[in-house]
């Protein structure tokens, strides 16, 4: 492992327990996968469910 | 910090924080009401239900337990950016009350629609829930409890400058101003 210059152990990523480093993987795997979802088109976020301000859901593309 | 005040304060974070957990909980068995039921009348409670424990409830709980959480940190040895296990805590703590807020507005239009009369059940089936962002959030609580409930060791390059300089007051002295 790399030092600093006084003996200790480095500060920086090298230094980091590996604990952090799994979950820093695991939040970065995470971001990764919203980003990729939203440029993929999959809609997110508040207000999306809501149905149109003229009072009624959309019809249903396969409905009667 | 005192030692009274700090335990009067811990006692409150740990409140409101467990109980941020099972409000989110009681939340998630009205969502998945809402995902199941085909009753209008059922759905119309639920939506309404959800608003009142998301904004009565889940919000004050989530901003009392970051307020709380800011104050042990900074008014204790643990120190906000000396240790991994506090920093990723409050990090993910952050992000859970943000996208809480944000989740707010969804479900307060949910329930401004179950309110009105006019809406039928298709309506209100139409809604959708928000199981998502509640599984999601508790997964992340969790993970929060889990970090404080363990204190795992680590400490980040802030915290080794500060071990360093509390082990060695002397090179402070020496150090030029």
């Amino acid at each position: 492992m790399a030092e600093a210059p006084d003996g200790g152990p480095s500060p920086g990523i090298l230094g980091m327990p590996r604990w952090v480093k799994v979950f820093l993987v695991i939040a970065v795997a995470l971001v990764l996968g919203f980003v990729v979802t939203r440029l993929a088109g999959v809609e997110h976020g508040p207000g999306l469910h809501t149905p149109p301000p003229d009072g009624h859901a959309p019809p249903a593309q396969n409905g009667p | 910090m005192s030692p009274g005040v700090r335990k009067l304060t811990l006692a409150v974070h740990i409140t409101v924080s467990v109980g941020w957990i099972g409000a989110v909980a009681g939340y998630i068995a009205l969502d998945v009401t809402a995902a199941t039921s085909h009753d209008a009348l059922t759905l119309r409670t639920a939506y309404l239900a959800m608003d009142l424990v998301a904004r009565s409830v889940i919000v004050p709980l989530a901003l009392l337990a970051l307020l709380t959480g800011l104050v042990m940190s900074l008014g204790t040895k643990w120190g906000l950016f000396r240790h991994y296990w506090v920093l990723i805590s409050f990090l993910l703590t952050v992000v859970a009350t943000l996208v809480l807020l944000a989740e707010t507005r969804t479900i307060s239009s949910f329930a401004d629609i179950a309110a009105d009369p006019t809406r039928s059940g298709a309506d209100l089936r139409a809604l959708g829930t928000t199981l998502v962002h509640s599984v999601g959030g508790t997964v992340m609580l969790l993970v929060i409890l889990v970090l404080n409930m363990y204190k795992p060791r680590g400490l980040t390059a802030y915290g080794l400058r500060k071990e360093r300089e509390r082990a060695s007051p002397e090179r402070q002295i020496e150090k030029p101003i």
